[in-house]
């Protein structure tokens, strides 16, 4: 809302700067975006927010202006009272589309220029000037917050002899070409005034080109309205036409401000425009003096609940003055004050919006800071947390850099993916962020790949949520650029298995985004956990990627079997030996299956490590270094020798050939 | 050899000697249990007269006292020597480590990691909520029924009527409420907990803006509850952020699950309040907070006449650019090594 300081000083007589008002508004009201000044005049530009309504107003802000410097309100106008001579218009309106309608026609106007001062502060507030007879409802809208429309009376086709508009919800099939020049097609649920041969306006949103009020005309319908907040919402909404009047709608409007709008109004087209009014109608037709209490229902306030919500002591009679500034009426009630709040302020409806008021005026300066002196619950450490530090500082530690990556599936992801089971957000932002991701796979190749011009190696890992059909947290790595990808990130998911205390097992599997030979599901007990191998050339090529190797798991089912705590193994008093034992090994053959039989070969066997593989002329050379050691005796070179023989055996079982 | 031959061999010998090592070695060969003056000390109790024991002994002994002494001279002029030849050896003292593997953790990890250990300090313990939520979790039971304007303040991406991307951790709040709310009532545990995740929002992506973000949420309901205990807190965190002394104020600011809603705005750290370009006007706008609304503490399951709660948060992303001068959101989402290996 953007408010001309001089229009403010129509109402209430401030003095300080305009900054000072911006700044003390900002800390009591509501949030200033900033004060703007030029030579004449100063604009305050207000966050207003949906609750305080009011302040979409110059009235609303001269009211809290006065309420915080304690200066006097000036007063607006009267509600309006149809001259004794007008004649009676009906008009009509479907159930629960608008509270109040009134219609109040105006003739023999005289066209005129907008007078300077007029079209000054409706720039100043952001607003175009039109015509004289537009501008008159625009200038009135700003001041009054309440928004008004009028119609060329003479293009209004009346609905029958009685009957002048009705307000009601569209037709199907029903359009109109509304003051912007764009047509639209109406649904039955928007709401629109119609004349006798359909709409003549969106209600409350903007009006129709057919009926628009311009320099010729000479009898205008002036349109005041409460209609249904919602349904101008939705309306508005749905046809993408959210204005100044549809905004002002969505609020708590009362019918009370909208007679002094409407009053107000209509002496601005006598005064400027030389009209006079002619007749008027509202719906309901019980007339203008019902419907319009000053008060809305009053609110109770416990002086405790008071104290206890704000943590400090605010003498009630300090509470009941702060309430009255701000318009109020105040009584004494049991245990605390009765307070009716003033038509302008739907908002406030519980006690609770009451200890707002008085907190903000009293000045939340002065509130003090009280510790926290509660219990806590004393839940025992939370192990998801713990494994979650774990894994990622024992990745950082193996050289990974830990990114966020969006939780969308890039259009080049999905050409590679497709979007075949992926949950879909219905009103994108754009083709970027349509397809939820249901494995990190994609996104690490992606920032591996906006890496790789810079970095021609290097490794990722990122544990966040991916959105399968049950979202669960995944952790997920890449390594890329280097000679054996797949050891080097198969090492850390090891570690990190390790660490948590979980045994898994690799086995082959399929995998599309892999390649089709050198990929490897891992399982632990009956529950797979997730996949590891090499990704598929064809991806690699269109990220430009060489030697790429990633894993994911599901992270929530690692902590679920994770141990935070092993058993200490005895270390033995007995000396090591330890054993190379080289050979070839056809690449067909499983090393991991070959080393962890050796490993369970024999109590002796205390490791068996891969200390060297290599490749040459299409033959697999593997070194294994074996220690051997026993627990209850030294060991000699006899004690070893069946052991020795029966790693032979393994590894001839596996097609082994020793090397020299 | 006489012990006068051993005597002017052994000294010429010392006096060659360049490392420690030699000295030991000739130490052992005159001194050592087999050295060649302990052979003639071996003789002596074999001589026939007391005269000549006790004169060659004497010889002997000399011999001796003069071998040790030059060993102990020699010894001190090579440490002098090694000393020097360490001290003047050239070495570059400049030359750049070699490379250690360190990856990295991403500074929203660092800073969650922090936050977490300064609330846990107060008892708050950690809450999941699911990201792709319910409207009622995300809005309704937040007070926001459908068409409620105060869901403007979200631009929300949907899967469909029903169910969302939840637009802020907010979701916790009744989910815990629910879970918790009996404990509350039967056994006095007051409700603390928080939560730090992503959230999205209908956001085209630029500088300032992503449509994925983080944020942090806390909740507090117990008996007596207060503002003023959201003022500790805010003044808590701010320090723990910016630095013993920060200065913290409330602004009303509007939130429909919360009721009074306060934004919580540090005295700018840099500027110290005068006004800079990362404040504007001297103070940063950094958290939202309020006493949750009885209608939430009512969809709960917790009676508002007895019970009060506040709910307190702020953005992440936010923090963390001011924190350390990031002037790209885009940077915290995006995996550019450039920025992650900085931290």
């Amino acid at each position: 809302m953007l408010v001309p300081y001089s229009w403010l000083k129509d109402f209430i007589d401030i003095r300080v700067p305009a900054g000072q008002v911006g700044e003390r508004l900002s800390c009591a009201t509501i949030g200033v975006e900033e004060v703007r000044c030029e030579e004449k005049d100063c604009v305050l530009d207000l966050e207003v927010t949906y609750n305080r309504g009011d302040l979409l107003s110059i009235i609303g802000v001269a009211r809290e202006v006065a309420a915080l410097y304690q200066l006097e309100f000036r007063g607006e106008e009267k509600p309006f009272d149809p001259p004794s001579d007008s004649g009676r218009l009906t008009v009509r309106a479907a159930q629960g589309l608008s509270r109040y309608y009134t219609l109040t026609q105006i003739n023999s106007l005289r066209y005129r220029g907008t007078p300077k001062e007029i079209a000054r502060r409706l720039e100043l507030a952001g607003l175009r000037s039109v015509n004289l007879f537009a501008d008159i409802t625009n200038y009135v809208m700003i001041e009054y917050g309440q928004p008004l429309h009028a119609f060329d009376a003479e293009r209004v086709r009346a609905r029958d002899k009685t009957t002048a508009v009705e307000v009601r919800n569209a037709k199907e099939g029903e359009e109109i070409t509304t003051i912007d020049g764009a047509t639209h097609n109406l649904k039955t649920s928007d709401i629109i005034i119609a004349d006798r041969k359909g709409p003549i306006a969106i209600a409350g949103v903007m009006g129709g080109k057919e009926t628009e009020v311009g320099p010729k005309t000479k009898e205008i319908l002036l349109e005041a309205a409460v209609f249904d907040p919602i349904a101008v919402r939705r309306t508005a909404r749905r046809l993408g036409l959210r204005s100044e009047s549809s905004n002002r709608f969505e609020h708590h409007l009362s019918i009370n401000n909208l007679l002094k709008a409407l009053n107000k109004a209509v002496k601005l087209y006598q005064l400027y425009g030389k009209g006079r009014v002619a007749a008027f109608g509202c719906a309901p037709q019980e007339g203008i003096g019902a419907h319009r209490p000053i008060w809305r229902e009053p609110v109770n306030l416990n002086k405790e609940r008071l104290n206890a919500l704000l943590g400090m002591e605010v003498p009630l009679p300090k509470a009941r003055k702060l309430l009255e500034r701000l318009g109020f009426k105040v009584m004494s009630a049991d245990k605390g004050v009765l307070a009716w709040p003033p038509y302008w302020r739907g908002d406030i409806q519980i006690e609770e919006d009451l200890v707002e008021e008085i907190a903000r005026m009293f000045g939340y300066e002065n509130l003090p800071a009280t510790p926290l002196t509660s219990v806590a619950s004393g839940t025992p450490p939370n192990e998801l947390e713990y494994f979650r530090y774990q894994a990622s500082q024992l990745l950082a530690g193996a050289g990974f850099a830990e990114i966020k990556s969006y939780p969308f599936l890039s259009t080049k992801a999905l050409a590679h993916r497709g979007t075949g089971k992926l949950l879909k957000v219905r009103n994108p932002i754009s083709a970027e962020t349509e397809y939820l991701k249901d494995s990190n796979i994609l996104s690490l190749i992606e920032v591996a790949g906006a890496n790789a011009s810079r970095y021609s190696s290097g490794r990722l890992f990122e544990l966040e949520k991916i959105y399968p059909k049950e979202e669960y947290l995944s952790l997920s790595a890449i390594v890329w650029g280097v000679p054996e990808a797949y050891r080097t990130a198969k090492g850390a998911l090891e570690e990190t298995l390790i660490k948590a205390g979980v045994d898994v097992v690799f086995s082959p599997t399929k995998h599309d985004l892999f390649h089709p030979g050198r990929v490897a599901k891992m399982t632990t007990g009956k529950e797979a956990l997730g996949v590891i191998g090499e990704v598929h050339p064809y991806i690699n090529k269109s990220y430009d990627l060489k030697n790429v190797a990633v894993f994911e798991l599901n992270f929530e089912k690692l902590v679920k079997h994770a141990q935070r705590w092993r058993a200490f193994t005895p270390i033995s008093k007995y000396p090591e030996a330890y054993e190379d034992f080289s050979f070839y090994l056809p690449p067909e053959r499983a090393l991991g299956t070959l080393v962890s039989n050796i490993r369970r070969s024999s109590p002796l066997v205390k490791e068996a490590a891969v200390t060297d593989i290599f490749e040459r002329e299409g033959k697999r050379s593997v070194t294994l270094q074996i220690t051997f050691q026993s627990d209850t005796s030294g060991l000699s070179s006899k004690d070893l020798k069946p052991v020795r023989e029966k790693i032979t055996n393994l590894i001839k079982g596996f097609e082994g050939e020793p090397r020299a | 050899m006489n012990a006068e031959e051993i005597k002017e061999k052994s000294i010429a010998e010392i006096s060659q000697a360049k490392a420690i090592d030699d000295l030991d070695r000739l130490r052992l060969k005159y001194l050592g249990r087999r050295g060649l003056l302990t052979q003639l000390f071996a003789e002596v109790p074999g001589l026939p007269s007391i005269e000549d024991r006790r004169k060659t002994g004497e010889t002997l002994n000399a011999v001796k006292d003069s071998i040790e002494d030059t060993l102990g001279r020699r010894e001190r002029i090579i440490k002098q020597l090694e000393k020097r030849e360490l001290e003047t050896a050239a070495f570059d003292l400049t030359v750049p480590g070699k490379k250690a593997l360190a990856g990295t953790l991403h500074p929203l990890t660092q800073l969650r990691g922090f936050v977490r250990e300064a609330f846990e300090r107060l008892g708050f313990e950690e809450a999941y909520a699911p990201h792709i939520e319910t409207d009622s979790y995300n809005f309704g039971l937040l007070s926001m029924p459908p068409d409620h304007p105060g869901r403007d303040l979200w631009d929300t991406l949907y899967l469909n009527d029903q169910t969302l991307l939840r637009t802020h951790t907010s979701n916790i709040q009744v989910r815990e409420m629910e879970k918790r709310s009996r404990r509350l009532i039967e056994d006095d545990v007051p409700i603390k907990v928080m939560s730090f995740d992503r959230c999205f929002r209908y956001e085209a992506v630029d500088p300032r803006h992503t449509h994925t973000f983080t944020q942090f949420d806390l909740l507090y309901v117990d008996k007596g509850v207060s503002m003023a205990n959201l003022k500790w807190l805010s003044n808590y965190f701010m320090e723990c952020v910016f630095g013993a002394g920060t200065r913290v104020r409330f602004r009303p600011k509007y939130y429909p699950f919360v009721e009074p809603g306060v934004g919580v705005d540090a005295l700018c750290p840099f500027c110290k309040g005068k006004g800079c370009k990362i404040c504007g006007k001297g103070w940063l706008e950094l958290a939202g907070a309020g006493m949750v609304h009885p209608t939430v503490l009512e969809n709960g399951g917790i009676d508002p006449s007895k019970y009060s709660g506040l709910a307190w948060g702020f953005g992440p992303d936010r923090i963390l650019m001011i924190k350390l001068g990031i002037n790209d959101i885009r940077y915290l989402y995006e995996g550019d090594l450039r920025f992650l290996k900085q931290f």
